[in-house]
């Protein structure tokens, strides 16, 4: 019989229990996921790897497929898809050819018993993303493009690579929230793969059974009692759970749920949705107390609530030990990714979209790469050769044609992009008067955003303080998220400036790459007395901040500085034109100039 | 594919009555639910359409014409008409999705592609507006809609007519759809003009109930073994809700708007700050579809009660900086107007 090794329970022999992040425990994991999601692989949606490219993910990859039920279709997703090849639509070689419309099936159409793979999942749009989840939500693919309008019957499982390098990278969220699994292949070496203990027989076997396997009511109560007391509310994570544990069941050829597969179940699912409540605003992070557990339901005896209890406690302990383990991880891997962040990529100059945007008249293109027909100038740049063409192409075929369109007279509509905007605020809060810096921040972030539905553009904010800056609210144009991120700031300690910088630096690079333009707003005094390495000392410090105000004017975006000190201070101007900013005395840094600024330049640039 | 049954719907009570209301008086303007993910919001929608009472339509007729307003015909059905070959049938009322990924011109129709290729003719072949006339237009992720999209939507939901002008074309049809839309506003915000053509808005909160939450995976692994035999199981329940949309229909006009429940409602718009007169408006309709489907003979200010958090938490007025929930506001406001 086959066994899961990878269940936390510490029973494992042959020495001490690895360490959640090291590399043979992370490819034990992905291989029981592998054999999980291959067992119900619709039920589950699938899986989101943080890896970058690489053999052992490829390896994954193939293990994968192996345990799914053949023939199994593996359709890459490239990045760039566009939504035509995505969803299908007209094929228009086919269509002139036969002289009858002729749709197209798109890559979701083929996946069909298959998976889509997606690798750098996090540049996927949330357009491409919300296409998928559509997808998977109805099990079919509705399209409704040029002229087409059909249905496909579809069902598949998603393989998403996270290949993110800054917290603010991340495939989009409600792709994220509609598959099961969230693993990390990063600490992976090609030494640490090896086979698992379960083959494709097996995993088909189970997959057979899995309809009939029950779970006891205790044990679905206490996964549904864990995921609150976690704080993981979302219903589709509980669903998950459920599923995963019959899945688990199945593998190991049981006909019913046991707490070894809850615990299983909810380690993979809820670990990696489980936030530590760092910042949270108290109406939302409130699970209900424990007592209610019990409410409602008399028939149960007490022994039996009691064991309840005990496998939702052994849950709780278990999710917790994993995504603790798991922050600790995340924070030094993001330093040594961070460091070797390149400066490729291309620039965020305004883009000729094909589909978006004010049109710009048409040119010739193929429809396969995006554009949208324009059927009049198709029809026109065909005219002319009628008569030739009637003559040689179609001469032996005897159904009359009126008009032939060649591939070549295709026109594609062209538009003008608007690049969408972001503004990151880099925003001092260390000191006394913190808090009230921070909270006019806030105001300006919030009556920007307010401002902002009509025109899309994003905001992020960064704070700095102690020793280090921190990310506090990844780019977004949600107001319901400014609120949850910036609901309770902390402040005091030092002023790491040169920290501020390069963590907006290193957002402004990402943005730009991903095709947004950047704006850098910062808020303060410029002068810092904490080093890039964390070290007080105002000397090291101010060069620090120097050479990061330096790297930031590289990035050649525009940036504003507010200098918030009560009077205009040398050292904040010098530094202002070290990064080539707009520079603004500002001492009581109210939110509504702020935005009136930023707004402004804005719309100048 | 079989559909979740409406009935088996585990909560979300104000969800389901804001779809029943907009059921009952399509002129409400639609329901727009924004809130958590996975909590079911396009389940709820997509039951609804199973179970929709049929509607009087012109057979064959791209528009879905309503034989009892001949002066509503398209140019079809009026030649139909005069010749008197018209012919009536029932059918479901269409529940339209407008996937995001579709492109302007299946919206709104467009040159029939294959007659033009095919027969180089000029011919409309209608899109999903009028496809949607007479019945619901649901936009799933309605925040991530493309903005040209969005423009067409406002336009038409505005006019209640689908003016195409393009390729060569000038069409003109009706396009009178209630408009549902989801989405999660961690997706971002949406555009404020859209927000208010929706008449109702609804809130979706996940349960943290363990007991509500308990059902819902048991209803949903039962539908998932078996969904035929879920489907039968709640076809009763179903079809009761079905009949309690169409009593509702038939007596809604006769249902009576005392003074003094006008009153409280016009003060309910003021002490809110709720702009316009649509508000006020919506929650008078909404209040009376909701007597109807309680099959009352008045609207009384119990149904004002219900409704008003989903009639008016949209429409006031955003002050960015105060981060009060506006449906608290609604709440407060309503237990001090209405005591």
């Amino acid at each position: 019989m086959a066994s899961v090794t990878a269940h936390p329970s510490g029973e494992e022999e042959g020495g001490a229990r690895e360490p959640a992040d090291s590399g043979k425990e992370q490819w034990r994991n992905a291989y029981v996921v592998a054999g999980l999601l291959a067992v119900d692989p619709i039920g589950l949606g699938g899986v989101c790897i943080r890896s970058g490219p690489g053999p052992v993910r490829d390896w994954w990859t193939d293990q994968f497929f192996a345990l799914l039920p053949a023939p199994a279709p593996r359709r890459k997703l490239p990045i760039g898809a566009s939504e035509e090849r995505l969803l299908g639509g007209l094929d228009l070689s086919m269509t002139l050819s036969t002289g009858q419309p002729v749709a197209e099936r798109g890559l979701l159409a083929d996946a069909d018993g298959g998976a889509i793979i997606a690798a750098m999942a996090e540049r996927m749009t949330p357009a491409t993303a919300a296409n998928i989840a559509a997808a998977m939500d109805q099990g079919s693919v509705i399209i409704e493009r040029n002229g087409v309008s059909r249905r496909d019957e579809t069902r598949f499982a998603c393989v998403l690579f996270d290949e993110g390098v800054a917290a603010s990278e991340r495939p989009p969220q409600l792709l994220l929230d509609r598959i099961a699994f969230h693993i990390d292949l990063d600490n992976v070496s090609i030494r640490d793969v090896a086979a698992g203990d379960f083959d494709a027989a097996i995993v088909s076997k189970a997959r057979e059974s899995l309809s009939s396997i029950e779970t006891p009511a205790e044990i679905a109560k206490a996964i549904n009692a864990a995921s609150l007391s976690l704080g993981v509310v979302s219903m589709r994570a509980l669903l998950f759970c459920m599923s995963v544990a019959r899945a688990s069941a199945a593998i190991q050829g049981r006909d019913a749920v046991i707490d070894a597969d809850a615990e299983l179940a909810c380690r993979l699912v809820l670990a990696p949705r489980f936030a530590p409540p760092l910042v949270m605003e108290p109406e939302q992070s409130a699970p209900p107390p424990k007592q209610q557990n019990d409410a409602g339901d008399d028939k149960e005896s007490k022994e039996e609530s009691l064991e309840t209890d005990e496998i939702e406690d052994m849950i709780v302990n278990a999710v917790r030990g994993v995504a603790m383990t798991s922050l600790l991880g995340k924070s030094s891997r993001s330093v040594r990714r961070n460091a070797s962040v390149g400066s490729g990529g291309k620039s965020g100059a305004p883009v000729e979209s094909k589909l978006k945007g004010r049109p710009l008249g048409s040119r010739k293109g193929n429809v396969r790469d995006g554009g949208r027909l324009d059927v009049i100038a198709t029809l026109r740049t065909a005219a002319p050769w009628q008569k030739l063409r009637s003559q040689s192409a179609f001469a032996g075929c005897d159904r009359q044609v009126r008009l032939s369109v060649y591939p070549e007279d295709i026109n594609i509509k062209r538009f003008k992009g608007r690049t969408e905007s972001v503004v990151i605020f880099v925003v001092d809060a260390s000191g006394s008067s913190a808090m009230h810096r921070m909270a006019e921040a806030k105001g300006a972030v919030e009556l920007l955003l307010a401002d902002c539905y009509t025109r899309r553009d994003h905001v992020a904010l960064i704070a700095f303080r102690g020793q280090g800056a921190d990310l506090l609210l990844p780019p977004t144009r949600s107001l319901a998220r400014v609120r949850r991120a910036l609901g309770a700031l902390p402040g005091g300690g030092g002023t790491p400036l040169a920290a501020g910088l390069a963590a907006a630096a290193t957002l402004a690079e990402t943005e730009k790459r991903k095709g947004k333009t950047p704006y850098v707003v910062i808020l303060s005094d410029g002068r810092g007395n904490i080093g890039l390495n964390g070290e007080p000392g105002r000397a090291a410090a101010e060069e620090d901040a120097v050479m990061t105000a330096r790297r930031l004017r590289e990035i050649n975006c525009t940036t504003l500085f507010f200098d918030i000190s009560n009077r205009p201070s040398p050292r904040a101007q010098r530094l202002s034109n070290e990064l080539r900013a707009f520079y603004q005395p500002l001492p009581y840094a109210d939110s509504a100039a702020v935005s009136k600024t930023v707004k402004a330049a804005i719309a100048a640039a | 594919m079989s559909i979740f049954p409406f009935s088996a719907i585990v909560g979300q009570d104000d969800l389901k009555r804001a779809l029943l209301v907009s059921a009952v008086d399509p002129n409400i303007g639609g329901v727009l639910a924004f809130g958590d993910r996975g909590t079911g919001k396009s389940t709820a929608i997509r039951a609804l359409a199973a179970l929709l009472p049929k509607i009087e339509v012109v057979k064959d007729c791209a528009y879905h014409c309503d034989p009892g307003a001949p002066d509503k015909f398209c140019d079809n059905c009026r030649l139909a008409a005069k010749s008197g070959t018209l012919k009536i049938s029932h059918e479901s009322a269409p529940v339209v999705d407008l996937p995001l990924g579709a492109t302007e011109d299946r919206v709104v129709g467009a040159l029939d592609l294959e007659r033009a290729l095919v027969q180089g003719e000029k011919r409309f072949e209608p899109g999903l507006l009028a496809r949607a006339h007479r019945g619901f237009l649901y936009i799933d992720e309605v925040n991530l809609l493309d903005d040209h999209l969005v423009d067409v939507l406002l336009d038409v939901a505005a006019s209640g007519e689908n003016v195409v002008e393009r390729e060569g074309l000038s069409v003109r049809h009706p396009a009178r759809f209630v408009l549902v839309g989801s989405g999660n506003p961690e997706e971002g915000e949406l555009r404020p003009q859209l927000l208010d053509r929706f008449g109702l808005s609804v809130d979706v909160r996940t349960p943290t109930d363990i007991s509500e939450r308990m059902e819902v995976v048991r209803r949903r692994d039962s539908f998932e073994r078996d969904p035929e035999a879920f489907v039968k199981k709640w076809k009763r329940k179903d079809s009761a809700v079905r009949k309690k949309i169409e009593r509702a229909r038939e007596n809604i006009e006769a249902i009576e708007t005392p003074d003094a429940v006008l009153e409280k409602a016009a003060g309910l718009c003021i002490t809110l700050g709720a702009d316009g007169l649509r508000g006020e408006l919506t929650l008078m309709r909404a209040a009376r579809a909701c007597a109807a489907l309680e099959g009352r003979k008045e609207v009384t200010l119990k149904e004002l009660q219900i409704v008003a958090g989903s009639a008016l938490r949209h429409r006031l007025r955003k002050d960015p900086l105060d981060e009060t929930d506006s449906g608290t506001r609604v709440v407060r406001a309503v237990e001090e107007v209405l005591g």
